[in-house]
């Protein structure tokens, strides 16, 4: 087995990968835990966000403005989302499946089925790459300087009067309302800021991978909600907000090191890390209820037991 | 709960040792081969690559090991695939446009000149696989049909004036052949329609759609979307005698009524000459020039056309004893 | 002065006879400032429904509210909190379980105000929190960082009471608030509540189910029956009258 590779894989991939979607994670998050809602628009906005950066960069765009095109194309998304669902009272979840569907036309329109980046253009990560040339490294270190902003930006907006005023209006709106918070007002945004780190992880890894085809949203919703979970089973999910970020960078490195570690198992079939992710999930998801039947089955053992000694 | 964490990772590790044939034999050539998705054609080529190695001295498990990833069409597991094939073989094989693209993209990050040979990719000019500057250690074969050759096939059959291409609209290869579809129709004076899909679910109503528009001929190209669902076709083409043109030779059998084919194997089987040189040392793959499938074959579903009471004229069942 | 000038209220139903439930039937009421007004009424009989308009969850069918000279009919409920503080029956509804004791302070003292890109937990605003929590005598003061949840029922209202009275609110609207509570715990959230309301002179409105109380509490006293009010007794009624002639009276309404 050739140890090298594999640790030489896991120490490239696992950053990289776990960087990008810890941004598409808290995406995710924000829609999930802030909003309390089920968004699939995820699966069109983030081959739609990889399709623009790539396509921008190709007609000689900036990368980095052409990733900034990737995010404001993706909070576009997510103001329509928002608005589908409050103004036309269109259930979240059908919304959000309506811009899935939708984005599939214009992926494949935009694209004709696939994208890539066109000899001699540049990416992010190959200008920072002149600098220290190692292309891993460049892109673990440009990656690290997104989430190391964002997740602080994110920390301080949602501590502001604001931010506090968006969480609240997920969690409990009559209190809300009843504050004086304008409930719909927050949902919206709240969908834009959520769209825009899915666009943003999106356009990442459309430079990351440098081609991308229009399907490359299909089965994200799932990556993110499973990291998302397995940062709560592992960290507890009763934390302050601070830590409940921590947990989503953590969970996503995790999550990546799980599946790279799969990946690397020799004659090991992508096939079945279908089923494995599945059944990861399951498990990530059903931790916490797993945890009490074993309470529960160890209190009845004891109880047994101490029966049995008084009868004697 | 970060104690179940740790058990899952050292399980997976420990998992990792104890599974499966360690090729550590020195000597043992690593072979990837990264598979977009299952599909008849797709299957045919890896087939028909694995065979010629064979026939060229490779045998795996001999002298050779071969790892098959395929990521069934998700995206995010391709590259993940990708890397981990890149880094632990000699030469990596991709099967499709975009299994070449994430095993080259993999090869660049890695800055490891590993031999890269593709197939089954329509365009790879244009999907960047070939042209790039970046990357120069790659080769392999593209399975461009001849579209104008199948479309002239409606003109054989008198009843035939309105054809229309049915293919999913988000796979660039299909896209590409309707286009060709389009122009032939032009010179051979039949009238075109595009019925686009985007979702298996569709294939159907865009069918039945086509027939009350009068349409007596469909183009099928090579589209992995289409040639996976091509049986549910099959009753309402022979219901309204509606004949369908496959460039892919194993949907005539499924289905369709007659088409001149990539033939897959033979497209694998070119690939895996290449590869024997390249394994022999006596080439690199950037010295190698990508070649185009010549080798076509037609199909003839005779219990089709028995079915729908016409014959197959003469001068299409000449071309099959050419071949 | 707060006026309610014939509030009709009416819902959509889905009943084939009757399409329409007219909930509120021409409610004419004026508040005076300082009021503390006991409200009660059989199930049904439209209170809930009447606090729910006032504070902007409803929008009347037919009338008109006026805060002091301001017309607020057509203010979305967040745009009239500016005037309304609210306590619910339901101790989990006031405050928001997941979050800190300190967090649900904070967004209680920007009500009607426009919150703003600024930390909202500043350690200046730690001193008030503790200021008005520590009459209270529940120890809530010393654990402003510790989430909701951990709190019990009657701890969960009186600090939603608290919350309302954070900033001062033209009208405190009580629905039902010790309802859910044990009899101990409610006495304690009433007296806490005549604090409140004396201390700031807070015009206060509360619907109750204990006719005692109804009684006992407050300085006017208003029977809703059937989206009307049939009794509108001022502090010399409400000391005359005992429970049974409440309930006559409502036998008279019911009746008719």
């Amino acid at each position: 087995m050739n140890w090298n590779a594999i640790g030489y894989f896991l120490l490239s991939d696992v950053p990289v990968q776990g960087l990008i979607w810890a941004i598409f994670a808290l995406g995710v998050f924000v829609t999930y835990r802030i909003l309390d809602v089920a968004d699939l628009s995820v699966e069109g906005v983030f081959p739609l966000a990889a399709i623009l950066s790539i396509g921008a960069i190709n007609l000689g765009v900036d990368p980095l403005l052409s990733l900034l095109i990737s995010v404001v194309a993706g909070m576009a998304v997510g103001f329509l989302n928002g608005v589908l669902h409050i103004y036309l009272k269109i259930p979240s979840l059908l919304s959000g499946i309506i811009i899935m569907i939708s984005l599939y036309t214009v992926n494949v329109v935009l694209s004709s089925g696939n994208i890539s980046i066109n000899s001699g253009k540049q990416t992010i990560f190959t200008i920072f790459n002149q600098l220290i040339n190692n292309r891993i490294l460049s892109q673990i270190i440009i990656l690290f300087l997104f989430v190391a902003v964002i997740f602080v930006v994110v920390y301080w907006f949602f501590g502001t009067e604001y931010g506090l005023s968006l969480r609240a209006s997920g969690k409990n709106k009559t209190m809300s309302k009843a504050n004086g918070i304008n409930t719909h007002n927050r949902y919206i945004v709240g969908m834009i800021i959520a769209t825009a780190f899915i666009a943003l992880a999106g356009g990442l890894w459309g430079q990351t991978s440098k081609a991308t085809a229009t399907d490359s949203g299909k089965g994200t919703i799932v990556i993110g909600l499973a990291i998302v979970f397995l940062g709560e089973v592992i960290f507890g999910r009763k934390l302050n907000f601070k830590k409940s970020l921590i947990s989503i960078v953590l969970g996503s490195f995790i999550y990546w090191l799980i599946m790279d570690i799969i990946y690397s198992i020799p004659g090991f079939n992508t096939n079945y890390t279908f089923l494995i992710q599945a059944v990861f999930i399951t498990i990530v998801v059903a931790a916490p209820r797993i945890k009490k039947l074993f309470a529960h089955m160890q209190r009845h053992k004891n109880s047994e037991e101490e029966s049995e000694v008084t009868k004697i | 709960m970060k104690k179940i964490a740790i058990g899952m990772i050292s399980l997976s590790l420990l998992g990792m040792m104890f599974t499966t044939s360690c090729g550590k034999s020195s000597g043992k050539k690593q072979i990837g081969i990264l598979q977009v998705a299952t599909h008849d054609a797709l299957d045919l080529c890896r087939k028909g690559f694995v065979s010629a190695l064979k026939d060229g001295g490779f045998v795996d498990g001999e002298n050779i090991t071969i790892t098959t990833q395929n990521p069934e069409g998700d995206s995010t597991k391709q590259v993940s695939a990708a890397k981990s094939l890149v880094l632990n073989s000699d030469l990596v094989f991709g099967i499709s446009t975009g299994s070449a693209q994430a095993l080259k993209s993999a090869a660049v990050d890695f800055e490891k000149d590993i031999p890269i040979l593709f197939s089954a990719s329509t365009d790879p000019v244009g999907s960047n696989i070939t042209t790039s500057s970046e990357y120069e250690n790659i080769t392999g074969t593209s399975d461009a049909g001849d579209t104008k050759k199948n479309v002239s096939l409606f003109t054989y059959f008198s009843n035939v004036d309105k054809v229309a291409c049915l293919y999913n609209s988000a796979e660039q290869n299909s896209q590409i052949q309707k286009e060709e579809c389009k122009s032939a129709c032009a010179d051979f004076n039949l009238s075109f329609e595009d019925a686009g899909i985007t979702s298996a679910n569709q294939i159907n109503s865009a069918f039945q759609g086509l027939v009350s528009k009068g349409v007596d001929g469909v183009f099928i190209p090579t589209d992995n979307m289409v040639a996976e669902n091509i049986s549910l076709l099959k009753d309402i083409a022979v219901e309204n005698k509606v004949i369908l043109v496959c460039a892919d030779t194993s949907l005539v059998a499924n289905g369709g009524s007659l088409g001149f084919g990539v033939d897959y194997k033979g497209l694998g089987e070119q690939t895996g000459m290449m590869a024997i040189d390249i394994l022999n040392g006596t080439k690199k793959a950037k010295d190698i020039a990508w070649e185009k499938t010549t080798s076509f074959s037609i199909a003839i579903n005779d219990e089709f056309f028995t079915k729908i009471g016409i014959t197959v004229p003469d001068e299409i069942k000449k071309m099959m004893l050419v071949g | 002065m707060i006026e309610l000038k014939h509030i009709y209220k009416d819902f959509n139903t889905t009943s084939k006879v009757n399409p329409i439930n007219h909930v509120l039937k021409n409610v004419n009421l004026k508040i005076n400032d300082g009021d503390f007004i006991t409200i009660i009424g059989s199930n049904g009989s439209g209170k809930t429904t009447l606090l729910n308009t006032i504070a902007g969850h409803f929008k009347p069918t037919k009338g008109s509210i006026f805060f002091d000279k301001d017309d607020v009919t057509n203010l979305k409920e967040n745009e009239r909190a500016k005037y309304v503080g609210r306590v619910f029956q339901d101790p989990t509804v006031g405050t928001i379980s997941d979050i800190s004791i300190e967090e649900n302070l904070a967004l209680a003292r920007k009500r009607g105000q426009k919150r703003k890109l600024v930390w909202a937990l500043k350690k200046d605003y730690i001193q008030p929190y503790k200021d008005v929590l520590k009459p209270l005598n529940l120890g809530i003061e010393n654990s402003l960082h510790e989430p909701v949840s951990t709190l019990s029922g009657g701890q969960r209202q009186a600090l939603t009471l608290i919350m309302a009275t954070l900033q001062k609110p033209s009208i405190l609207l009580l629905d039902e608030h010790t309802a859910a509570l044990d009899p101990k715990t409610s006495k304690k959230i009433m007296d806490l509540t005549t604090k409140l309301v004396t201390e700031n002179h807070l015009t206060t409105l509360m619907i109750t189910h204990n006719m005692r109380d109804a009684l006992k509490y407050g300085n006017r006293i208003i029977m809703i029956s059937d989206g009307k009010i049939i009794f509108d007794g001022d502090e010399k009624a409400k000391k005359s009258l005992t429970v049974d002639d409440l309930y006559k009276k409502f036998d008279q309404a019911e009746g008719q």
